[in-house]
């Protein structure tokens, strides 16, 4: 025997070779599969031939011309059954039969756990490690039904007793799980507005929170990325929530659940220490910093007031539900995922050159009258003026080393499963550094359940441990604050240049830091079903986020002719902890009724019990820098402790009805309570209503419209209570000051208390309409919602001659929000070799304050009929060609170069800074062991533009500003929009105006190729060579090219002043033993 | 019954979560004299943390004014400085407004607090005698830099949301009342924050009180009452002149006031104008850059020494930038009140007796008590190492005492702003001053703006003219 590499052709030469040694061969050849049930090849001839190139198909040919078999071809499987007899008269139907099969995916490789049913029947099993199944007793006519997450459900005619399967990737995802409040359903009987992104997708992105990958991919939820620092915050507002906060930095966010637990999605109680403190830096970090995305199985967005409902208070911005990778029965599985690359700086704006800067310099002493002064170092000699530092590359000009690798063992039968994993992460810091930021982490999940399947549990349990050392600046904030001609930040040997005695940009670079936070979250779900329509469940969760952060400011940050740096010297420790306790026992009873119908209800109760508290250590004056790791070793310590406790609890029922797979209906009610409300208004309660029609189920749509192969009209409204104010709100309160006086304590009272307090009303209403095409290879959802917000819990502005600029209360505006969303998902090829699928969605939100609080609010933003997220502005008019000074149109219509005299009434335009619109364009290609995806997010918005952003106009010393300086007014009659360069300090007044005018607003629209990856998966008979399941290596970059006209600032986090989101780019493999 | 039993505890549930710890509701905080006091304690805090005697330069009210009169020079590129500076102060500088009204509903509200309490408190006197006053103290200022006043005598915001403003002469005779109220109740001697006598003084005693009234009844002109309160705390043995190097020590026999330092090493005034800097500089080393010393001592306030004046010698230092090949030497001076970088050793003295003696001698000479006033404007000069004054008229005399005033009391807490505006002759010293600032001068400049947003929130509330 010899073979002859791939091809479809065959060289065979033996003598009485029985039939099951040739097919190897044949699979060696061509690659293709040979399919048989061997029970047919007892009574089989043996075979001798001898061909060199034959056509495979002839070869088959030959090989069975005697025997009592034919063969057949399906993609590239070969399977060979029973020659077909004459049809006969009449099919026995009641005869039983054995059936086995095996089931494949696209690329041949055996789909393991698929779900193998009967149709009409509840009998089924499922395929074992070699995608193999076998049924018993199967009537002749029957048709068996394969089904498998992420492939389309296949329905195949029994015909003879094997069966051969291909299952072709799920294109709609119509009929996968959809995890919903205590509970899943499908896409397909869901009657509210629920988005699902699974690992898979996730997997694309090579990020440390998953916001980042979220980021586009479900429409109305908006995330935007702070800052590009490892471990900074992000926004996220769906469908730009009916609050009057308009700054989408403190905007109440939407609940996040892992596992059942309400979960510190936004920020964490780092130091408040404003002068040293790493909240402001890290802009108050994201907890979900503190999950592997690798954990991460799926996330649903719930959205409409039917999938929200039911997290009652807490779910009134919209809920996240995040599923942690959980153990599934089937063999022992090793899996290894490892990669690694480079992050470098995102996109930022010039910065002018020395040769600029002294010319600009140079002309603002000559427009202002004045000589040089022994201050202008820059100009009066004293640095040289052919000495050029770019400052960002010096400080942000490193690439980060990046590193993920996580392993995972799992396996179990159907009673006890299991799966083990741990990973570790390093991320490194593209700025001037020391240090980096890692974690690992390890995670169990158990799944156990009695023999009659009426007891189970699942645990799981995850712990991540994480450090950095990062010390916590951002430069980017201090760039623009030096003479490009300045000194050199360092010296040649890489210390710190005190030339001048001070160094500002980086002296902070000899601080100490380090942070450890780690995170535990655990949760068990204990389920039993006493009787086959009732489910008894309890889920109790618990997650505990930890953090110690030390901060160290040792001598060596000042100069060392700094007499007082000894006593400057500070260092604390701040330890702080987030702990949540869910608990939420709920009853489920379904129960057929009247043949067609199905009902479902669902009740019980939720309580959410949060614990916040931070302790911490500050230390001044010490007398060595090795003693700064012990902050109470200073010479005067202070520290601080805070404690908060937050609880809310909720009952709530669920009654759901479907008709015939057609007509849905679902009910919720609940009763809310919260602590942030004072005694007699704790409670709220609120429902909603939804339906749903299945219409592509009618007769007449299958009769005239059987192109459309899916069609629903799915409709809901409901009230949802809100209660997103700070904790005790309602009382007022007596707290300590920081120091003593001459020995005694002091307390203050901090804030007006409105013991009226009571829940916010959010009316939420939404129609949506669902469509799939040709099989559902086409489908498209349109979703309009309606949000009307009232009773909001705001903070009312008051005159400060009360003591305070505001309280909380319950505010009699109203706010309405409404928005299409669009996604459609199509698969335009989709061939034996080649998939080309393309997902695609926008979401248009719009918002209109419909009802002005009757209490006058200090933010005159407010108008009536526009967007609460907008501002009023001062009309800029250009820069005065005769003045050079920046114009504006007053109320009166007057045009000057006001610097003074501009008052609040003479804002008079209005801009709205919430997005217009923003989406994501989504590409996927299969090509036999390639796939390449590609995704491009696009958001159109406004946004401050750098001159806008810069706190000071350029003139003074030792400020440089952007390179459209150089377009700045020279002389009378210049047009251009920048103004005459100035010291004069009626330019504060100026800029002051310009800053609130149109002027320092630009467009930041901007698309972004967001993620690249390709895949390439080893070949099946490759892998089987090497005794592996799987391996596929992969080249992933994120955030590769942006394209805006935003004058080089990010247009995603909007701002010069901190590290843009980074541009990622990494390498890796995924190994399954 | 069982639902009705599960809502129960269920409210009890929520009922039951404490408060965040370190908080005490309202209504049981003036349940002792310890808590009391406390809260009393919290408006000194408050003082230094914030506000007129604060170490943030951009707001101290001695550091600001001394830039918007003739005391004090921007040297540095310090912008917010230039603000003060160049006069040049807008809508957006409104701090002191908004930070001495939030002050002042932490006193009405602590004085509803101790007059509302139905406890026992011991030195209840000395507590709500130590609230007027301060009280007092924090219209005191906001006249001064606002003129007419929305009056809030309560922490009601629903009725403070809506004041107009008070004519200053009311809020003056306002002040009186709580001083005179804080006369009546606080004790003689000086109290510790437990109610134990001691000899800090940086709570107010009864002296205390006399001292401010003494100088508020100048401001309406009621000249026997402003001496007789001068008179009052001059003759009491407590209060001493001493000389002029342990004027500024801590609770020296001349303070009658002061606030002592929180948590930080120092009083605020050595930062502002000391930090260790040497008499002598070399370029590239100034005053802004290596010490953050950003101001230094006007000249129109170093012309008005007299030869010869000791308190020159004693508060005043300088220090001289040597000459570079592009630049000239250059000599700065600087107040020397506070020379210590020690904490304890020094206390911000906001009262002292100086004052009272030129305050009675401007009373005296205003009711034409022409040797009274002589007398005592020679008790100053003469500890200063001063000849007698020669001013013999009324005139002569007010003008002789105006000056006396700007070299004993220059930089400190607001004087020398306070008391040009008082004697009407801040205007014409200000449109000398103020081209040699490289701005102009206007008489509306006399009062600060007040926030724009207030006056939008308020409809009652009017904008100071020219703002």
């Amino acid at each position: 025997m010899s073979a002859t590499g791939l091809s479809q052709k065959i060289s065979f030469s033996g003598k009485n070779v029985p039939l099951e040694k040739i097919f190897p061969v044949i699979e060696a050849q061509t690659g293709y599969l040979v399919f048989c049930n061997y029970a047919l090849l007892n009574k089989t001839k043996l075979v001798s031939l001898s061909v060199k190139d034959m056509p495979m198909k002839d070869f088959l040919l030959e090989i069975l011309k005697e025997q009592p078999l034919e063969y057949s071809i399906e993609r590239k499987t070969i399977v060979i059954s029973k020659k077909a007899l004459p049809p006969s008269p009449a099919i026995d139907t009641t005869i039983l039969q054995t059936v086995t099969g095996k089931v494949t995916d696209f690329n041949g490789r055996p789909v393991i756990g698929a779900t193998i049913a009967i149709k009409g029947t509840k009998s089924g099993t499922t395929t074992n490690e070699s995608g193999i199944f076998t049924l018993t007793s199967v009537k002749r006519n029957a048709v068996v039904v394969i089904s498998s997450l992420g492939y389309e459900r296949k329905e195949i005619p029994v015909r003879g007793n094997s069966i051969q399967a291909q299952l072709n990737m799920d294109v709609n995802k119509l009929d996968e799980t959809v995890i919903i409040a205590y509970g899943t359903t499908t896409k397909r009987l869901n009657p509210g507005d629920v988005t699902t992104v699974t690992a898979e997708e996730i997997a694309k992105h090579p990020v440390n929170n998953v916001f980042e990958a979220l980021q586009g991919k479900v429409p109305g939820l908006f995330i935007q990325q702070v800052t590009g620092q490892p471990g900074g915050a992000f926004n996220i507002r769906l469908r730009s929530s009916a609050n009057f906060t308009s700054d989408a930095s403190v905007a109440p966010q939407p609940l996040i659940v892992v596992d059942g637990v309400i979960y510190p999605g936004g920020t964490l109680p780092m130091s408040q220490n404003t002068s040293y403190g790493t909240a402001d830096f890290l802009k108050g970090g994201s907890g979900l910093n503190y999950l592997n995305p690798n954990d991460i199985e799926s996330i649903s967005v719930l959205k409409d007031a039917d999938a929200t409902a039911l997290y009652g208070s807490s779910g009134a911005y919209g809920v996240i539900l995040i599923t942690t990778k959980k153990a599934k029965p089937g063999p022992a599985t090793f899996n290894a995922n490892i990669y690694t690359g480079v992050s470098v700086l995102g996109t930022t704006p010039k910065l002018m050159n020395t040769q600029q800067y002294l010319m600009l310099r140079r002309e603002v002493l000559a427009n202002d009258g004045t000589a040089v002064s022994v201050f202008d170092k820059d100009i009066n000699g004293t640095w040289p003026e052919d000495r050029y530092t770019d400052f960002r590359k010096v400080l942000l000009g490193s690439h980060a080393q990046t590193t993920n690798v996580n392993l995972s063992y799992g396996g179990g039968t159907r009673n006890t499963s299991y799966l083990l994993n741990g990973s570790l992460r390093n991320t490194g810091n593209i700025q001037r550094h020391k240090g980096s930021m890692g974690d690992g982490s390890f995670r169990f999940s158990l799944n156990t359940a009695s023999n009659d399947n009426k007891l189970s549990l699942a645990l799981s349990g995850n712990y991540l441990s994480s450090t950095s050392t990062m010390v916590p600046i951002d430069f980017s904030s201090s760039i623009a604050l030096s003479a490009p001609n300045a000194p050199a930040l360092f010296l040649p040997d890489g210390s710190l240049n005190w030339e001048t005695g001070s160094n500002d940009l980086a002296g902070d670079i000899n601080k100490m830091y380090k942070n450890i936070t780690n995170n535990l979250l655990a949760n068990s779900t204990l389920t039993y079903k006493p009787a086959k329509q009732l489910t008894l469940r309890a889920i109790l969760g618990y997650n505990n986020i930890t953090g110690r952060e030390f901060m160290g400011y040792p001598t060596t940050t000042k100069a060392p002719s700094y007499t007082n740096a000894a006593a400057e010297t500070h260092s604390l420790i701040n330890n702080y902890e987030v702990r949540t306790i869910t608990v939420s026992p709920y009853a489920e009873y379904n129960a057929a009724l009247w043949g067609k119908g199905n009902l479902n209800v669902k009740t019980g109760g939720m309580i959410d019990n949060k614990l916040k508290y931070s302790d911490e250590i500050h230390g001044i004056g010490f007398p060595s820098d090795a003693l700064l790791s012990n902050p109470a070793a200073g010479t005067t310590v202070t520290s601080t402790y805070t404690q908060t406790p937050y609880r809310s609890l909720g009952f709530h029922a669920v009654i759901k009805f479907v008709w015939d797979q057609r007509y849905i209906i679902n009910l919720n009610g609940r009763r809310d309570g919260s602590t942030k409300f004072g005694s007699g208004r704790k409670f709220g309660n609120f429902g909603s209503i939804a339906a749903a029609w299945i219409f592509s189920e009618s007769a007449w749509i299958k009769e005239h419209a059987s192109f459309l192969s899916y069609g629903k009209l799915r409709g809901s409204t409901g009230v949802i209570g809100g209660d997103a104010i700070s904790d005790y709100s309602y009382v007022s309160t007596y707290s300590t000051l920081t120091g003593t006086y001459e020995g005694k304590t002091g307390l203050t009272n901090g804030s007006l208390a409105n013991p009226l307090l009571s829940w916010e009303k959010n009316k939420n209403s939404e129609v949506g309409l669902e469509l799939g095409f040709l099989n559902d290879r086409i489908y498209t959802e349109a979703s309009f919602y309606r949000n009307v917000a009232s009773n909001q819990l705001i903070n009312q502005s008051l005159s400060t001659v009360t003591g305070f600029r505001g309280y909380a209360m319950n505010s009699d505006a109203v706010i309405r929000n409404s928005g299409w969303e669009i996604s459609l998902n199509s698969t335009n090829i989709k061939t034996s070799s080649i998939t080309w699928s393309t997902r695609v969605n926008i979401s248009i939100p719009t918002s209109k304050l419909k009802k002005l609080p009757t209490h006058r609010n200090l933010s005159a933003n407010y108008v009536v009929g526009k967007p609460i997220t907008g501002i009023l502005l001062y009309k800029f008019a250009g820069i005065d060609p005769q003045t050079g000074y920046y114009s504006f149109t007053n109320a009166k219509g007057t045009t000057d170069d006001f610097n003074s005299g501009l008052e609040d009434a003479d804002k008079t335009a209005f801009l709205d800074l919430a997005p217009k619109y923003y989406g994501n364009f989504q590409n996927s290609v299969h090509y036999k062991q390639w796939s390449v995806d590609f995704t491009f997010t696009f958001t159109s918005r406004k946004g401050k533009n750098f001159l806008g952003q810069s706190a000071f106009p350029f003139g003074y010393m030792g400020i440089n500003g952007g390179t459209e300086w150089l377009r700045r007014w020279q002389k009378r009659g210049d047009v251009t929009d920048i103004p005459k360069v100035s010291a004069d300090i009626s330019n504060w007044s100026r800029h002051d105006y310009f800053k609130a005018s149109t002027g320092a607003y630009s467009d930041a629209s901007y698309a972004r190729l967001q993620n690249v990856s390709i895949n390439y998966r080893l070949k099946h008979e490759l892998l089987q060579k090497l005794h592996v399941k799987d391996l596929s290596i992969y080249l992933q970059g994120q955030n590769l090219l942006t394209i805006s006209r935003y004058g080089g600032l990010d247009p995603e986090n909007l701002d010069a002043a901190t590290i843009p989101p980074m541009r990622v780019f990494t390498a890796g493999a995924n190994i399954t033993f | 019954m069982v639902l009705s039993s599960l809502l129960m505890s269920c409210e009890k549930y929520l009922e039951n979560t404490q408060l965040p710890s370190g908080t005490i509701a309202g209504t049981d905080a003036f349940v002792s004299d310890n808590s009391t006091s406390a809260i009393v304690t919290g408006s000194y805090i408050s003082l230094n943390n914030s506000g007129p005697f604060t170490g943030s330069a951009s707001s101290n009210i001695a550091y600001i004014t001394g830039l918007y009169t003739d005391e004090l020079k921007n040297i540095s590129t310090s912008s917010f400085a230039d603000v003060y500076y160049k006069n040049a102060v807008t809508n957006n500088n409104t701090t002191h407004w908004t930070d001495l009204y939030s002050k002042l509903y932490v006193i009405n509200s602590t004085i509803e607090g101790i007059q509302k309490t139905t406890a026992t408190l011991y030195y209840k006197d000395q507590w709500l005698g130590e609230c007027y006053f301060i009280r007092a103290l924090l219209y005191y200022y906001l006249m001064n830099l606002y003129g007419d006043l929305p009056l809030a005598l309560s922490s009601d915001y629903t009725v403070n949301n809506k004041l107009s403003r008070t004519p200053q002469k009311q809020v003056c005779q306002q002040i009186i009342t709580d001083l005179k109220s804080a006369q009546r109740l606080l004790s003689t001697d000086y109290k510790d924050g437990f109610g134990a006598t001691t000899n800090n003084r940086v709570r107010p005693n009864r002296a205390v009180a006399t001292a401010l009234l003494s100088k508020v009844y100048m401001y309406t002109a009621q000249w026997d009452s402003a001496e007789a309160q001068a008179t009052a705390v001059i003759n009491n043995t407590d209060y001493q002149l001493i000389s002029l190097d342990q004027v500024f020590l801590a609770n020296s026999k001349e303070t009658i006031w002061a606030l002592a330092t929180i948590s930080d090493v120092k009083v605020f005034e050595y930062e502002f104008y000391n930090n260790g800097m040497p008499a002598v500089l070399t370029p590239p080393e100034d005053p802004a850059t290596a010490y953050t010393v950003l101001v230094a001592m006007n000249s129109p306030l170093l012309n008005a020494f007299e030869p010869n004046d000791a308190r020159y010698t004693n508060w005043v230092r300088s220090t001289t930038v040597t000459a570079t090949a592009t630049s000239p030497a250059v000599t700065y001076y600087f107040p020397d009140k506070y020379k210590s970088a020690t904490n304890g050793v020094e206390k911000e003295i906001v009262l002292r007796l100086a004052d009272l003696y030129l305050t009675r001698a401007e009373a005296r000479a205003r009711q034409n008590n022409i040797s009274g006033a002589q007398s005592d404007l020679d008790i100053i000069r003469t500890r200063a190492g001063l000849p007698g004054t020669t001013a013999s008229t009324q005139d002569e005399l007010l003008t002789a005492i105006s000056k006396e005033r700007q070299v004993e009391l220059f930089t400190e807490c607001g004087n020398r702003y306070f008391d040009l505006k008082r004697s009407g002759t801040i205007d014409n010293v200000m449109n000398v001053v103020a081209p040699l600032k490289g701005t102009s001068w206007s008489h509306y400049m006399q009062l600060w703006p007040i926030p724009p947003g207030d006056i939008i929130l308020d409809p009652n509330l009017t904008p100071n003219p020219g703002y």
